[in-house]
Parts: structure tokens; sequence; C-alpha cells
């Protein structure tokens, strides 16, 4: 996904140089592709492709949005009883956690459109902290669920069959692949926003170049987005 | 279009083509925060009270639609504070907004398409889930074996018992009741070495699996409905 986004939505200033060279009769800033008219259409495009990337991610987790769907209809008493074995109170928790994440991400953008390039480090350093917060506060639920026999598989525990409605295991099941998909995501959106802050210390934007860091504020409210559905099906139903 | 919160940014040394955009104050983007972190504590707070049980007595806390419709609900607004203002689509070109309304739109289809089929399954089709071979007319290998009545007798079951259906609405063989009549209405099956009380031709639910009575599981056994019955295994 770094990668997707490089390539695809965010022009790197390094090719920008390589390119926009007089080799090609090219004026303008650093920063601008030469197969781009103006900065204008540059920031544009480079939009544009973030968004049909984050519309392929909102259809790639809707195969399991509905895989929830079907099995819900199917068996609800055992949805609810094993979203009765979440607590309500970590995965709110986590919530807001991630809430203030996107918070810091959008003022990360907000000093990038100022120019304010310690700003900018900041808001993205608190981000990355929270992502990992909330991947610790995860790791630890985590745990507890592996401990109490919850992983569906060889290591559930046969007296679940007794104590909870059968096919509860299938709930536990589309838990671990939905939260773990949006870990994954949680992950990479870590890494992608280490290498923004990377090339802000680095110098690379400035008052009138900030697109990377709009990109990555974006992937980081879609993660955000997607945790907002999340967590009132797994947890609060 | 303008909020009280939103300052406009300086353009003084922008050239032609150069990127113009709206900056917002930290307050407002405080105020979103705000606003979602009270929805989040509304939304906690709402799944504590058992509407679906309050609505139809006796079903358990969460199985229903009603607490999960209003989760969804305030899920659904804080999605769009979020998108509207932290993502800024609000300003953004009408096209991105198209491509990201258009995506959820496509996961709605998905899902509406899909529920549709799984929850109507042997609905309006009596014979879903028999398998004849096209050629020969005849049952084909694993599927159902049992005739209709009145169905023309074809080579390869001509004396296998008439099809009937289980309370999961799947075709099964029958047998008739013990007494060795056939009921008077609908189609009661008896399974061998144990009874199941199956419901006639005009009451079957559909095939929803979550309707099944308690007392045989018989979710367990969907699409398992092998020859003579025997597929179904009884046990819980």
């Amino acid at each position: 996904m770094a990668t997707a986004s490089d390539t695809t939505a965010t022009p790197s200033p390094d090719h920008g140089a390589d390119h926009g060279s007089g080799d090609h009769g090219h004026h303008g800033p650093k920063w601008l592709q030469h197969h781009f008219e103006s900065p204008i259409q540059q920031f544009e495009s480079s939009k544009l492709g973030m968004w049909l990337f984050l519309a392929q991610e909102i259809l790639f987790f809707s195969g399991l949005f509905v895989a929830y769907a079907i099995v819900r209809v199917g068996y609800p008493e055992a949805f609810a009883a094993g979203s009765h074995e979440l607590n309500r109170f970590i995965g709110g928790g986590n919530t807001i956690v991630l809430l203030f994440s996107s918070f810091t991400a959008a003022n990360a953008v907000r000093s990038a459109q100022l120019g304010d390039k310690r700003g900018v480090s900041i808001n993205l350093l608190i981000t990355m902290v929270c992502a990992a917060a909330f991947l610790v506060i995860k790791y630890f639920e985590y745990s507890l669920k592996f401990e109490h026999g919850l992983l569906p598989g060889v290591h559930w525990h046969p007296h679940l069959d007794h104590t909870l409605p059968a096919h509860t295991h299938v709930f536990f099941g589309i838990y671990f692949l939905l939260t773990g998909l949006h870990g994954v995501h949680v992950a990479i959106g870590i890494g992608v926003i280490f290498w923004v802050w990377r090339r802000n210390e680095r110098g690379d934007f400035s008052k009138d170049y900030w697109t990377p860091v709009d990109l990555v504020a974006l992937y980081w409210h879609l993660v955000d987005l997607v945790w907002i559905y999340l967590f009132p099906l797994l947890y609060l139903i | 279009m303008t909020t009280p919160y939103r300052a406009e940014a300086d353009h003084d040394d922008h050239a032609e083509g150069a990127v113009h955009v709206h900056v917002h104050s930290i307050q407002f983007y405080g105020a979103i925060l705000g606003t979602l972190i009270v929805l989040t504590v509304i939304t906690v707070a709402t799944s504590l009270v058992d509407i679906d049980g309050f609505v139809q007595p006796g079903t358990p806390q969460g199985a229903g639609g009603f607490n999960l419709a209003l989760a969804m609900l305030i899920a659904t607004i804080k999605a769009g504070f979020v998108v509207t203002f932290f993502m800024h689509l609000k300003d953004d070109s009408r096209f991105n907004a198209l491509v990201f309304v258009g995506s959820v739109l496509f996961a709605g289809v998905f899902l509406a398409y899909t529920m549709n089929d799984t929850s109507h399954r042997g609905q309006g089709d009596p014979f879903y889930g028999v398998h004849v071979l096209p050629t020969t007319g005849e049952r084909a290998p694993g599927g159902v074996a049992c005739r209709f009545e009145g169905e023309d007798p074809e080579p390869g079951i001509v004396g296998l018992p008439i099809c009937g259906y289980n309370d999961l609405s799947h075709i099964v063989p029958c047998q008739f009741a013990e007494d060795g009549h056939a009921p008077e209405s609908g189609n009661v099956c008896i399974w061998e070495h144990d009874t199941i009380t199956a419901v006639s031709l005009g009451d079957y639910n559909g095939g929803r699996v979550g309707d099944a009575p308690p007392a045989h599981e018989g979710a367990e056994h969907e699409g398992g409905d092998g020859e003579h019955g025997e597929g179904a295994a009884h046990g819980e």
C-alpha cells in the first residue's frame, strides 16, 4: 500500500527533480512532475488517485461485512452471545484513541497547508503513537480471547460448545478476520505515516506542496471510518 | 458554504495554477472530535439498553434488529462527520465525492443482492437442492433420493419414497407416519430413527436456518440432505 500511494498518488520530489529539469523545457517547482501542467492539476490528480484507492478499500472490506451480515441473519443468538464476550469499554476506548488520531491527522494537514513543518511533524508523531496504542490494546484483547479459547479452530475450547449457543465460533471467525484486516491497515498506516513524517523532516514539503501529508491523512481517516462501523457491529450488538 | 470556523488561507504569493485550499481552525477540528466522542459514548450507552427485548420480548439482547439499526444510524452519522470534515469531502472536487459515494453505493448493492439471495433460498423454487441429471431426468448421485407426488415415473426414480420438506424447507425423502397413512395435509416427513416435527408444505420457512427449532439443531445439516435422510446426524 505504501508503494501504491507512492507511485500512483504521490509525486515524489526526487523524481520531480530528475524529470523536471531543463531537458524537457520544463519550468516550475522541483516537486512538479513534468507530465503535469500545473501544481493544481498534479494535486487534483493525486487526490483522485487516492480517492479511487479508498473506494477500492471500501469494496475490499465490504466482502467481510457481507459475510458478517449473512452469518448474523443465520445465527442471531450466536452473534449476540459472541459480542457479549467482548468488552465494549475496551472497544470504546480504542474507538476514542482512533478518533483522536484522526483529529491529529487532520491537524497535520492543516499545519502542512500553513507551511508549519514542526506542526506537521508533531501531529504525525501523535498519530503514530495513537495507532501504536490501538495495536497494543488490541494485542491484549486478542491475548485474552486466546486464553479463553475463543480463537476458532483447533484452539477453540470444547467447553464453550456447552456454554455458548451453537455457531458462536463463526462469530469469532468473522471477528478475528475483520479486526485482523483492520489491524493490518493500522500497522501499514504507521509505516506510511512514518515515511511521510521522514519526508517532512527532510524538508520535502512546503506551503505550496504538501500532497503526501494530505493523502496519508485520507488513508488514515479511512482506517478510522472502517473502525467506526466495526466497533458497534462486533462489540455493541 | 463558509462556517464560522473557517479562515481563508492567504494566497498572496500564489501563481496561476497553484493549489488553493480553505484552512480550517484547530477549534473546528476539535469540535468535530468532540462530537465524534460524544456520539461514541451515546452508542455505547444505547447498547446497554435492551431495545430488542423491549420491542419483542424474549429476544436475546443484541439478536434483534433494533439495537443494530440504532447503532448503525449513529455509526453513519459519525462516518459522515469524518468524511465531510476530516477528509474535506465537502470542499473537495465533486468527482472525488462521486467516487467515494459510488463505492459505498456499490457496497450496498453487494449487500442487498446477497442478502436477498441468501435469505430467500428455497422460496418459490421447490426444486432447490434437488440434483437432476439433465440428459436422463434421473436424480443425480448425491441428490435427494425421492420423487415428487404426481411426477412422471422416470426410469431412475420408480420406487423411491415421496419427497417432502423438513422444517428447513429442504427436500427430503418422506416416510409416512407410523400408522402407515399419508397425512391429510402437506408432507409430514419422518426421518429414520428420529422423529422430527416436520412442517407442511405451506408452512415452510424458506430455509432460514436461524429459525430452526432448537431440538435438532437443523442448521447443522444444511445441504447435507443425503440419501434416505441418513446424512442427518441427530446428535447435539
